[in-house]
């Protein structure tokens, strides 16, 4: 009876729909914990020209808004950037240090399907990747099966937060 | 073999049926023969229901904003509007939207959307240095304060950091409210949404072969088509001399 109950629960954890907004890491949480709680004060990327476009070129849409703001301190950016899966936005905290990802956390995932991109498996492989000349990831990213999209929009991420780190640092 | 007054009883039912059928079919098959000169395909019907069957759902009735002095801040199925301008979307409920000194502030429970007047989007963040949920937004002296279950917070001029705020002063804040959209309002939102109507050329193609009722109407014209073959030939049957 217990092994069918337990069996139960891992079904229906496999086949129902994870909650609407799921909350891993608040943001404010994400950021304490990169800058060890001395979070320095928002800076920002100003979305005009060479920036315009190349956030362009990678979501591969028209970036909105006229601001990006990101935190610096310590030869560290930090962002917190949102792209969509599916349907909903995933907003995910990217911390790049000496212009290679230090740490890819996502804090709220919003999509029925492919939340399994915010274990450690799955992010932990972009740690100390960098952009190559065409702005793609310096290494290859495994993907998960049946949750292709949220694979893409985070990697999407991941290369606009090296972009725009490196734009950041030259002064844009 | 049924022939006789059995035959003639069911010829004369199955007529009767699809005489409907066939004129639904002669009348908009002669409309779309003269299409051209009829110019249906520039006549645009409006009609809510059969805008409905067609996907080109607008606002309901009744729906709620918030009273931007002037304009109106509307979320609608996740999408937000200024007046009938779509200027982006919200990914959780909203909370407020106040017209501050400088730009138009909107806020659902974990983010901040600042537009400039015209409905451009300025940023589109998450406030680090507050814990959602956010329950309310308001404004005083031109600023806004963001209301959370850890108390009330006003944010600088740059709408850059937003920092604790005298709780004692709580009853001099104009807090935003969803309010029902003014009929106008409402209407200029539906008329947006829905575009610019219906081409009439569409809609009789659409009732000639049945598809203004997806596939059900579809099977329902070949039900129509195959009585019709069926009557043609008990027609003939029973026209036909008998030796």
């Amino acid at each position: 009876m217990r092994v069918f109950s337990l069996n139960l629960i891992i079904l229906l954890a496999a086949i129902l729909p994870v909650h609407a907004a799921d909350v891993f890491l608040e943001p404010n949480v994400f950021l304490a914990e990169v800058f060890e709680g001395d979070v320095p004060s928002p800076s920002f990327l100003w979305l005009k020209g060479d920036v315009k476009e190349t956030a362009k070129e990678i979501l591969g849409r028209n970036m909105g808004g006229l601001r990006q703001r990101y935190w610096q301190a310590d030869g560290r950016t930090v962002w917190i950037v949102e792209e969509i899966g599916k349907t909903r936005p995933i907003t995910t905290g990217i911390s790049v240090k000496d212009g290679a990802v230090e740490r890819v956390q996502i804090l709220i995932y919003r999509e029925s399907h492919g939340w399994e991109v915010r274990y450690p498996f799955f992010t932990d492989q972009f740690q100390g990747m960098t952009l190559d000349a065409e702005r793609e990831t310096s290494s290859r990213v495994d993907g998960i099966s049946g949750a292709t999209l949220s694979v893409r929009a985070i990697v999407k991420l991941v290369r606009l937060s090296l972009a725009f780190d490196q734009l950041a640092r030259d002064g844009s | 073999m049924v022939r006789g007054p059995t035959l003639r009883r069911w010829h004369r039912r199955l007529g009767i049926v699809v005489s409907i059928f066939l004129l639904v079919l002669a009348v908009t098959g002669i409309l779309l023969n003269h299409e051209p000169a009829l110019n249906l395909n520039k006549v645009e019907v409006r009609s809510g229901w059969l805008m409905s069957l067609y996907g080109m759902e607008g606002v309901a009735s009744e729906v709620d904003g918030f009273d931007l002095e002037g304009s109106w801040l509307v979320s609608h199925n996740g999408s937000l509007y200024l007046g009938s301008k779509a200027i982006g979307s919200a990914a959780d409920k909203l909370v407020g939207a106040v017209r501050a000194t400088e730009m138009i502030v909107v806020s659902d429970e974990r983010q901040i959307f600042l537009y400039t007047f015209a409905g451009d989007l300025i940023e589109r963040y998450t406030p680090t240095d507050l814990t959602p949920p956010f329950v309310g937004l308001g404004m005083i002296a031109g600023a806004p304060v963001l209301r959370t279950d850890e108390g009330l917070f006003m944010a600088d001029a740059d709408m850059v950091d937003w920092g604790r705020f005298p709780a004692d002063v709580k009853t001099y804040v104009t807090w935003s409210k969803a309010q029902r959209l003014p009929e106008a309002q409402r209407n200029l939102l539906d008329h947006e949404l829905r575009g610019g109507g219906l081409p009439l050329y569409r809609i009789l193609l659409d009732v000639h072969s049945g598809r203004i009722f997806s596939d059900f109407g579809r099977y329902v014209m070949d039900g129509a088509a195959v009585l019709l073959i069926v009557l043609s030939i008990t027609g003939l049957w029973i026209w036909w001399p008998k030796r």
